[in-house]
């Protein structure tokens, strides 16, 4: 099989794979090539819209499990191939060398055995670093049930590692991905979150210290693929924060691939809706200083899809506003709706020359179309509207309000087509 | 009033700001000499650039204000917008009124200006630090055509310059027929017209590769997904000429 058709199957099967980041691994270059740059850099635009910065593939899709949700499982009559070492390291380089990428995000099928599999996959980072001298960017899928010595070793040329949780409860797990243990999956994010921890404490007492996973370890999880609810969701994710010292928890919505399982739900859509209130939630937790049970709790365990998850809560708590935004604190402006961290350094820092203004808050980049109901400056209020949640609801919602409408030619031109 | 014109440089006008905070004399405007512009009933007075007072001007801007302003002001400058050498004169002499603190008051009209005008240009410096696509030629040397909207080879360069140290290569601002060249560890920065590419250019391997980073960028999409608006809302259609992938 030639390589531009290996590229072609063993991307296709690992770009349902949505965590992209480069970000939060500071790598110099020591003479050979390429670094990590700490902001992260995005080298294109698919036609969906994400962002490509790594080389995302599997290094081989010829796979020895069945997890219902997966194109490449074993029961599936799909064209199969791998990569070699070699092969595979050719391609990061020249890509990178063309500036077309920023690293490589490798992950593959489990083939042989899950230490087969991991031992490959770590021949190719170590290639890459000590023969090539490369120095760009590594993410590296650990596999669930290999040995935690192999993954060591790997997590040494990598700068982030990741084992996916794959779905939100255990019984989830059992149903449709029989084959993978939840204590395979726990047992390397608990060792890897664990050597993260050490080296990073040790480079603070010694910069010669080796790195381990730089960038730390971030996971994934399917959405929408089975019943768990959103406060189940959430809540642990909050816990793999804590936990694990996990640096991302990517939510991937379901995408309807095997459609002749009936442990599956029909979908017409993938829930993409539902996926970015939980990446809204999930920063809310990670930047906004939210619990868990704060923005869901059993009487509410989904998310509101029709507004954000700060505004939902501001809404319910209608008794915290409005805020001065002369005189209230970091913490407290966090929670207002249409203000991120960004503005708000911004107010705290002007207000230390002066009174802010209506006119200022623009200027900080608060969006004022859904900050005015919650705030006053001067102790004057930004808009006369009433106070009534369902009103300001119904505020929120409308996207009028937000942007100008375009117009539509008139419908004659429409017929034709 | 009297209009000062400098020779375009970045040390050309802050040898330029030198001679006006020296000499205290008034003005109207300081411009790029050359530009043709009507200089309807002013005299005018072209300054020569001067490495010493533009360095004495530059240190000041550091120690005195900070060393991101005069970030901002290298970024700002670079954005070859009209009379940008005016606000940057007003900026300056805010800053040394205001100190260290400057970029904070944000209330401030110049100091605005500057701020905004200097992250756009660092915003373009970003993007086109991902959008940029080498090719290989056949010396195993890497060139990269862009258009930017900004003057900003100088500062592509150097991340490149971390970045690929041990290759040949060169960005060309194809536009403004300026290149960076990059060799030994070292930058070159010179004027270039009319480099020629043709397919013979290329190294064996070039096609090869082009062809499995189309076939990658095309695999990777998620067709359920689909969204053109959305990816040229990141991907601006002006940058899209020199993409491998959209070509
Ligand atoms: S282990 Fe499961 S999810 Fe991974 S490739 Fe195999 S079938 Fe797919």
């Amino acid at each position: 099989m030639d390589i531009v058709e290996k590229l072609k199957i063993l991307s296709q099967s690992a770009k349902y794979d949505a965590s992209c980041a480069s970000s939060g691994s500071e790598r110099e270059n020591s003479g050979g090539m390429g670094n990590a740059s700490c902001a992260g850099i995005c080298h294109s635009w698919a036609d969906d819209g994400r962002c490509i910065s790594l080389l995302k593939v599997l290094f081989s899709n010829q796979c020895m499990y069945d997890c219902a949700y997966c194109v490449n499982r074993k029961s599936n009559d799909v064209r199969r191939a791998s990569f070699t070492q070699e092969e595979l390291v050719q391609l990061t380089m020249n890509f990178y060398k063309r500036n077309y990428i920023e690293g490589l995000f490798l992950s593959s099928a489990v083939f042989v055995s899950p230490d087969v599999t991991m031992e490959h996959m770590l021949g190719v980072v170590k290639r890459l670093r000590e023969v090539e001298k490369f120095y760009g960017y590594i993410h590296l899928k650990a596999i669930p049930g290999a040995d935690l010595s192999i993954i060591r070793q790997a997590g040494m040329y990598a700068d982030r590692m990741s084992v996916n949780i794959e779905l939100p409860s255990e019984s989830s797990l059992k149903m449709l991905a029989p084959d993978k243990k939840k204590d395979d999956i726990l047992k390397p994010m608990v060792f890897m979150g664990k050597n993260w921890l050490e080296s990073t404490q040790e480079r603070q007492k010694y910069r010669k210290a080796p790195l381990f996973i730089p960038g730390g370890q971030s996971t994934q999880l399917i959405v929408g693929a089975t019943p768990d609810n959103d406060l189940q969701i959430i809540k642990l994710a909050e816990g793999l924060y804590k936990k694990f010292s996990m640096k991302r928890v990517y939510y991937s919505a379901y995408i309807h691939t095997n459609s002749s399982d009936d442990r599956l739900p029909v979908l017409a859509y993938p829930p993409l809706r539902r996926e970015n209130r939980l990446y809204q939630a999930d920063w809310l937790l990670r930047f906004y200083k939210f619990s868990a049970n704060e923005i869901l709790d059993s009487s509410f365990p989904y998310l509101d899809e029709e507004i954000d998850p700060k505004s939902s809560w501001a809404l319910r708590h209608m008794e915290f506003f409005p805020l001065e935004v002369n005189r209230a604190g970091y913490d407290e402006l966090l929670r207002v709706p249409g203000m991120g961290v960004k503005s708000i350094l911004k107010i705290l820092n002007a207000r230390r020359y002066g009174k802010i203004m209506p006119d200022d808050l623009k200027k900080f980049g608060v969006v004022l179309k859904r900050a005015r109901f919650f705030i006053t400056c001067n102790g004057r209020k930004i808009s006369d509207l009433c106070t009534d949640p369902f009103i300001i609801r119904a505020f929120l919602m409308s996207k009028a309000e937000n942007k100008p409408k375009k117009l539509k030619l008139p419908f004659l031109y429409e017929v034709g087509t | 009033m009297k209009v000062f014109l400098y020779d375009g440089s970045f040390e050309g006008m802050l040898s330029t700001f030198f001679h006006i905070l020296k000499s205290r004399e008034s003005f109207c405007s300081i411009e790029k000499s050359g530009l043709d512009r009507p200089v309807l009933f002013s005299e005018s007075e072209f300054i020569p650039t001067d490495n010493l007072n533009a360095q004495y001007i530059a240190k000041a801007i550091c120690s005195k204000i900070s060393v991101f302003s005069f970030q901002n002001i290298i970024y700002s400058f670079l954005s070859e917008k009209n009379r940008i050498e005016d606000l940057l004169f007003r900026y300056i002499i805010c800053g040394f009124r205001i100190g260290a603190d400057t970029d904070r008051h944000l209330s401030n009209k110049t100091v605005y200006s500057v701020n905004e005008i200097s992250r756009k240009v660092s915003f373009e410096c970003h993007k086109l630090k991902g959008l940029l696509r080498f090719s290989e030629l056949r010396d195993g040397s890497l060139y990269a055509p862009v258009e930017p909207d900004y003057n900003i080879v100088s500062i592509l360069s150097k991340h490149f310059e971390r970045r690929l140290c041990n290759e040949v290569w060169m960005i060309n601002d194809v536009k403004r027929g300026h290149a960076v060249f990059y060799r030994n560890h070292n930058l070159e920065y010179l004027e270039v017209k009319d480099i020629e590419i043709t397919k013979n250019t290329y190294s064996e391997q070039e096609s090869t590769y082009r062809q499995l980073w189309k076939a990658y960028f095309e695999s990777i999409a998620i067709r359920e997904r689909t969204n053109p608006k959305l990816q040229r809302a990141f991907m601006p259609q002006r940058y899209w000429k020199y993409l491998t992938e959209k070509n």
